[in-house]
């Protein structure tokens, strides 16, 4: 009814749009359209043209609707501040106007956020932009200021010398080895780098410390920024040049993570998509997506669909354990090849006594050897079925074949075969790591340590150590079905190689459970099936497995075995299956022997086991062979002696050179993925409509079509991204001069702030992408700015790492070393058991940025100067002024070490020693005054501790924790 | 004047110079309505106190005891039993109260207990419940309830932070974010104090006071000349000066030794047990703190059983629930008592909670699970009401049933005690106006004497 009313109103009062134009349209386009328009359709509303006025949203008609809104009356729009009453009244007018609106105009671009559209050209040179408001400072002070913006570390004394212009100074400060961890770290607070999970066991993040000598090699090499994003989205996939550019990936894994079963809880999986939207969102949009999680964002047009739409982009991708680079070149496989020869050889010739052997066992005659006769004796009388020398004593065929026929029958009414590597990898089931590949039938692993000659001789299948245990490896398989209640592996194992069920990608889920069997046998997990969740399971080595380290309740792993390089596992089959039992092993080995027409049992059974060595020599083994030797293998028929072939010793002497795989948690692709449905207010349990995957719908249309992080990179790292550009030399821009153009480095959104200089940021983020996406030629032309040399600036204080940093470079103490394993940080009290171990109060003298960051309990030192959380990106770190940074400076054990460690290092009269701690720490000579001062104070402290307190007091100067 | 006279002018002020006065009208300034209390104790009992085996009496269950359990729980299982209480329940004060025998202590201040039968978690893993039970989020980077107070209210004693966490030096799952700032300014982060050792990093004085104050004397003088009239210097010259009479926080708050030989023994110090001990010197540092104008002490007790929480009684239930009682009840108790002899209770409101509760049902026979769906806590003090058992959870002590409470509840529930309005007490991060209850919560009124 009252739709029809508008309608003819519409009619009536069509041809005046002045009201329209002049009242109306400019509210809409500033205040809605963002949100209900070409850019966004939040509850499927559009405001842009009458037609979506009058077809209204989820909600319905609309034109009440809208009054009811604008007045706040129940819904309240525009959600960031009501209209103004003459804004609200003409909008009444318009409605009761009946909707005028002029139809064929161009969607309402006017009220599009300056951000979601590209950078604008300015007439004016930068040169002009960057230009400072005051008197510029002395070149020493300068060169304090770019020394500690570009590297972190204050200027040394000869620098302060031999300096004699700021570009001259900034073009050694940006080719410094230094230059790259310093600004890696910032980037670090960017992506929440942390090297453990957190949560309640702080499971470790393997490999995390690769990810922050990638970036700083990478900001060192000047790697442009696009490149770098493409590669922490999607640096994994093939398209990417640089050789470690997938450790780019372990961006998405820093995000806290839980080990609880993932069916039950669901948010254990959520939350960390969650971290990754906000994170990528944030790191390198600027905008602040998983706002969307639950309901439309409020303020800017992001709808949920979007967020559901990345979600399924980012669950289309595993988190695995990546292996960087290739397998090491080696000579093993020719070792193995010839070792092959020589242990036939040797067995041949000791089967060629078996028979003697045997026939003295069966008839008390003469033995060749009279323990491996006692040993047949033993083996004769074992297990009637599962030994070929007991099949020798007076068995028919026929019962063997009943019990092979029953065994057989149990098996197939009980078990599902589901994947079976014996002829090679079944589609969907995907390897990784040096080691994991298909062996067949008689390929073989000799043993790099121990007195046995080979670990075993393969039955065909995968296996990750048929060249060195010390090679990784993980297989594994596609989502499985889960309409059984187990998983039964045929395969074995040795130190620590396991198999892991692995539900909605929780990684360090507590459903994984060593391989314990050494020799062939079955391993029985639960196949987990209380929700429609995709399930895979994974088998990895040690190195990766993200659940070793374990924590101390479980499983039962000694430091010996966490410090052995070896590990392996291999798999011939899968079975799936409801009741716990596990399959009866199969009796064909014994069917040789059976069907063997040689009347002298002793010689049948020597006939096999010489056609079985025979085929291993000419690399024909069946699977059956390779079962015949190694039975006699592990029986002591025949020898399996480290001794037996001299290529053991060479073989060993290469495999000891192995070095160790390099592991990083990373992402991986193993299928197209799938779109995800959207979680109606953010509940997992309550699934709604599916979301297409794409990227955000604020973006121009050309950067939406994604369906997986390749796509993702390009849309980000594109030069048409009206976002990319900017938020990044917003970022760089905020690290020189303490505070960004943009004050909300990580939202660009409607409510973040409003760049301070548009014109200017958008000539940087233009100039940026000109130059090929240089951080080093953007910051050059920062630092060397009249602007950054502007002496009306106020003094800044250190960060929390260049605080320590300057610490240990003027003490002397700071070991300028790049790169390694991180070094765990001084605790009040050690907690073993959460892996919070004990670190050396100075460090090692390494660079903050190389202390372990553990996210249950941060480096306390850095923390109490703003060393922030690594939850969420934190482009700008609080900069708290608190007494506790105070108290540090005077008591904490670290600095007043330092100030010991300096003092020990002074040398000559008062004078030269205060200049040079002046010169060292300050970048200037102290005043008459000064000396005046600092000798008395030296007077009223004089003793044994003397040149210690000075420099104490000196570590504890407001010049020396900021800078002008 | 000496060093030491110097010290004890600063615990002076720090102890008695800000007194109620300049406090009560700091408070109002900041508060949305008419507070009943200033300042809050949070005992939080990690791991999870049964609450059927406390303050929640379950006769039913007891007739139950050892039959075949069926609880819609995470934990459900095969073979499961209902698990019938080892203590006995009794009425106690005026009031009429029920406590279990298992804390016989607490049981005398019956009367002064605002006991909530009807508490709802929704995590029954001890990292999640545990971050929501301070932050009202179940993940890190969001303001403890003290950070949020502190923030509120702003604190009384400009020499100490305004939010305490007094520990045995170790984090409860959930690490540190438990009792974090998040985004609010670092002044309002929980500062540890330990009860071994060192009690505060850095808070020992590393020079003797005439070293330390020449050289601050020099330091003070450079700083002065480095940099006029410039807000941020200006500021870290004044921490420097505050971060010199925070040294006093050691020997002359935290210190014990004038508290009188009845007082020490009310909560307990002469205990046999040592964590009793370290507990009753926590508590009785805690009462120290709130005379001395900290605004939010939260006093967490040593962790004997569970690297999750020392309530964490998966098995060994008598054992372990036993022991813990033995160590928190009688401090606990005197907390209560002498805040109420000095005239300080009505100010304090003192929360005693874990992150939820155990389960109804056993797996072994001797243990219980997490259990988020029902549990109870108890406030006293500061305006709660006094002598109240309030809501229920069903005959077996499962789902909370009656006037249910949840987290955001009682957050929202704390802060109108404190005058303040949880809907408003805001801060502005990632783009939106956020509190401590999200959008969810209301003030339970029935709760407020």
């Amino acid at each position: 009814m009252l739709r029809l009313f508008f309608f003819i109103g519409a009619a009536l009062f069509a041809q005046d749009f002045s009201q329209f134009e002049r009242r109306v349209r400019p509210v809409l386009a500033a205040r809605c359209v963002g949100c209900h328009g070409a850019a966004a359709q939040m509850s499927g509303l559009r405001l842009d043209s009458r037609d979506g006025v009058l077809k209204g949203g989820a909600r319905g008609a609309l034109s009440s609707t809208l009054l009811k809104a604008v007045r706040h009356e129940g819904l309240k729009m525009p959600p960031d501040g009501k209209l103004s009453a003459a804004e609200i009244g003409a909008i009444e007018e318009w409605v009761n106007a009946g909707l005028p609106f002029p139809a064929a105009t161009a969607p309402m671009g006017g009220g599009a956020h300056w951000a979601y559209v590209a950078p604008k050209a300015s007439s004016k040179p930068l040169s002009e932009m960057l230009r400072g408001a005051g008197a510029r400072v002395p070149l020493a002070v300068a060169m304090r200021r770019a020394s500690f913006v570009l590297t972190g570390l204050p200027p040394s004394r000869e620098e302060m010398r031999s300096t004699r212009s700021l570009d001259e100074y900034v073009e050694k400060l940006l080719a410094s080895p230094h230059f790259g961890e310093r600004w890696a770290r910032h980037w670090m607070d960017v992506v929440r780098y942390a090297e453990t999970y957190g949560y309640e066991w702080n499971f470790e993040i393997h490999g995390a410390w690769r990810y922050r000598d990638y970036l700083i090699r990478a900001f060192n090499d000047d790697v442009p920024f696009d490149v770098l994003t493409r590669e922490h989205i999607a640096g994994d996939l093939p398209s990417n040049a640089r050789p470690d550019a997938a450790i780019g990936t372990a961006f998405f894994r820093f995000g806290e993570m839980g080990h609880d079963n993932c069916n039950q809880f669901r948010e254990i999986r959520t939350d960390v998509v969650d971290n990754q939207i906000d994170t990528l969102s944030k790191a390198f949009q600027g905008v602040t997506v998983s706002c969307a999680r639950c309901h439309d964002h409020k303020i800017d047009p992001i709808p949920t669909e979007d967020y559901y739409a990345l979600y399924g982009i980012l669950n289309g991708s595993r988190p695995i354990v990546r292996t960087l680079g290739a397998r090491p070149l080696n000579s093993l496989a020719a070792h193995k090849q010839k070792a092959r020869g020589e242990l036939a050889r040797l067995w041949l010739s000791q089967a060629s006594t078996l028979d003697a052997d045997i026939n003295a066992a069966l008839n008390d005659s003469k033995p060749h050897d009279a323990a491996r006769t006692q040993t047949i004796a033993r083996l004769l009388d074992a297990n009637e079925f599962d030994s070929p020398l007991s099949a020798l004593r007076a068995r028919n065929a026929a019962a063997y074949k009943k019990e092979q026929a029953a065994r057989e029958k149990f098996n197939r009414e009980k078990f599902v075969e589901i994947a079976n590597f014996t002829e090679g990898v079944p589609v969907g089931w995907t390897l990784s790591g040096h080691g994991a590949a298909y062996a067949k039938a008689g390929d073989f692993a000799l043993a790099g340590s121990g007195p046995s000659a080979l670990h075993s001789i393969f039955e065909g299948g995968v296996y990750t150590h048929a060249l060195t245990d010390k090679f990784n490896g993980t297989l594994r398989s596609p989502y499985l079905p889960r309409d059984k209640k187990f998983l039964t592996i045929e395969g074995f194992a040795g130190n620590l190689g396991a198999v892991r069920a692995v539900m909605d990608h929780c990684v360090i889920g507590e459903d994984h459970q060593l391989i314990e069997n050494r020799e062939a046998g079955f391993t029985r997990i639960s196949n987990k099936n209380e929700q429609p969740l995709p399930v895979y399971i994974e088998f990895n080595t040690k190195d990766d497995n993200p659940r070793i380290p374990e924590r101390d309740e479980r499983l039962r792993i000694t430091e010996a075995q966490l410090a052995n390089p070896r590990s392996h596992f291999g798999v011939t089959r899968i079975w799936a299956h409801d009741e716990a039992v596990a399959p009866k092993a199969s009796l064909a080995f014994i069917e040789p022997l059976l069907s063997n027409a040689e009347p002298d049992p002793a010689k049948r059974f020597q006939a096999v086991a010489i056609a079985a060595i025979e085929r291993f020599r000419d690399e024909r083994a069946t699977a059956l062979d390779a079962k015949w030797i190694n039975w006699m293998l592990a029986n002591g028929l025949l020898l399996n002696s480290r001794h037996s072939a001299p290529a053991v010793a060479e073989y060993r002497k290469e495999e000891a050179r192995i070095a160790p795989p390099v592991v990083f948690a990373g992402m991986g692709d193993f299928d197209a993925g799938a779109d995800h449905p959207i979680f109606i207010g953010g509940q997992a349990t309550n699934p709604g409509k599916l979301a297409p995957r794409h990227f955000l719908s604020l973006l121009p249309q050309e950067l939406r079509a994604a369906k997986g992080r390749a796509e993702l990179a390009a849309s980000i790292a594109s030069e048409r991204n009206p976002l990319t550009a900017r938020v990044y030399v917003n970022r760089l821009w905020h690290h020189v001069f303490g505070e960004g153009l943009v004050k909300s480095t990580d939202d660009f959104g409607r409510n973040g702030a409003k760049p301070s200089n548009q014109e200017l940021l958008d000539a940087l983020a233009l100039r940026f992408i000109a130059d090929g996406w240089s951080t080093k030629k953007m910051l050059r032309l920062l630092v060397t700015s009249p602007l950054f040399q502007d002496g009306s600036r106020a003094p800044r204080r250190l960060d929390a790492e260049a605080v320590r940093d300057a610490i240990l470079a003027v003490s002397g103490r700071l070991d300028r070393t790049l790169y390694g394993e991180s070094v765990q940080p001084h605790r009040q009290i050690p907690q073993a058991y959460r892996r919070l171990f004990q670190g050396p109060l100075d460090g090692n003298g390494r660079r903050a940025i190389y202390t372990k960051i553990t996210r249950m309990e941060g480096p306390r030192f850095l923390e109490i100067f703003d060393f922030p959380a690594p939850l969420q990106t934190r482009g700008a770190r609080d900069v708290t002024n608190v007494p506790p940074q105070a108290l540090a400076m005077l008591n904490d054990p670290f600095v007043v070490e330092q100030s010991g460690v300096w003092a020990s290092k002074l040398q000559g009269t008062f004078e030269q020693r205060l200049t040079e701690m002046f010169e060292t720490a300050l970048a200037r000579e102290p005043s008459e005054e000064e000396m005046k001062r600092w000798r008395e104070l030296a007077r009223e402290l004089d003793g044994p501790r003397l040149w210690q307190d000075l420099a104490h007091a000196i570590f504890n100067l407001k010049e020396f924790l900021y800078v002008r | 004047m000496s060093a030491r006279v110097s010290r004890r002018r600063l615990l002076q002020e720090a102890s008695n110079g800000f007194g109620y006065l300049a406090f009560a009208s700091l408070a109002q300034a900041a508060t949305h309505f008419a507070p009943k209390a200033k300042n809050v104790i949070f005992c939080f009992m990690p791991g999870g106190v049964s609450h059927m085996d406390s303050f929640d009496p379950k006769p039913k269950l007891a007739e139950l005891d050892g039959k075949p359990a069926k609880l819609e729980s995470y934990v459900a299982g095969p073979n499961r039993k209902w698990l019938g209480s080892p203590w006995k329940f009794k009425q106690h004060g005026q009031s009429g109260l029920t406590v279990s025998e298992l804390f016989p202590h607490i049981a005398t201040v019956a009367d002064e207990l605002c006991v909530v039968r009807s508490m709802k978690s929704e995590f029954p893993l001890h990292a999640r419940a545990n971050i929501f039970m301070h932050t009202g989020r179940n993940f890190g980077g969001f303001p403890s309830i003290g950070s949020w107070v502190t923030y509120g209210l702003g604190s009384e004693n400009k020499n100490l932070p305004g939010y305490l966490l007094l520990n045995h030096g170790d984090n409860p799952p959930g690490g540190f974010e438990n009792f974090s700032n998040g985004f609010l300014p670092a002044t309002h982060q929980a500062m540890g104090v330990r009860a071994d050792g060192v009690a505060v990093d850095n808070i020992v004085p590393a020079d003797q006071d005439r070293v330390q104050r020449a050289k601050m004397r020099a330091v003070l003088e450079q700083d002065r000349a480095y940099a006029k009239n410039d807000p941020a210097i200006d500021a870290a010259i004044q921490n420097f000066e505050m971060a010199y009479r925070m040294q006093a926080l050691a020997p002359d708050v935290l210190d014990l030794g004038k508290e009188p030989e009845h007082i020490r023994k009310l909560y307990g110090l002469d205990a046999e047990n040592k964590h009793q001990r370290a507990y009753a010197l926590q508590c009785l540092r805690a009462r120290r703190l709130i005379e001395a104008g900290v605004r939010f002490v939260e006093i967490t007790p040593p962790n004997l059983f569970s690297l999750n929480g020392s309530w964490d009684q998966h098995d060994k239930l008598r054992e372990g629930h036993s022991t813990n009682a033995l160590i928190t009840d009688q401090a606990t108790t005197a907390l209560v008592k002498d805040l109420k002899q000095r005239g300080l209770l009505k100010d304090t409101l003192i929360l005693w909670a874990g992150e939820f509760g155990r389960t109804p049902d056993t797996g072994n026979g001797d243990g219980r699970d997490h259990h988020p769906f029902g549990f109870t806590i108890w406030m006293a003090g500061g305006g709660a009401k006094a002598g109240l058992a309030y809501g229920a959870t069903d005959e077996l002590g499962n789902h909370a049933v009656e006037k249910v409470v949840t987290v955001h509840d009682l957050h929202a529930t704390i802060l109108a005690l404190l005058g303040l309005d949880h809907t408003k007490l805001s801060y502005r991060f990632g783009g939106r106006d956020v509190t401590l209850a999200d959008v969810h919560g209301k003030t339970v009124e029935a709760l407020m004497g």
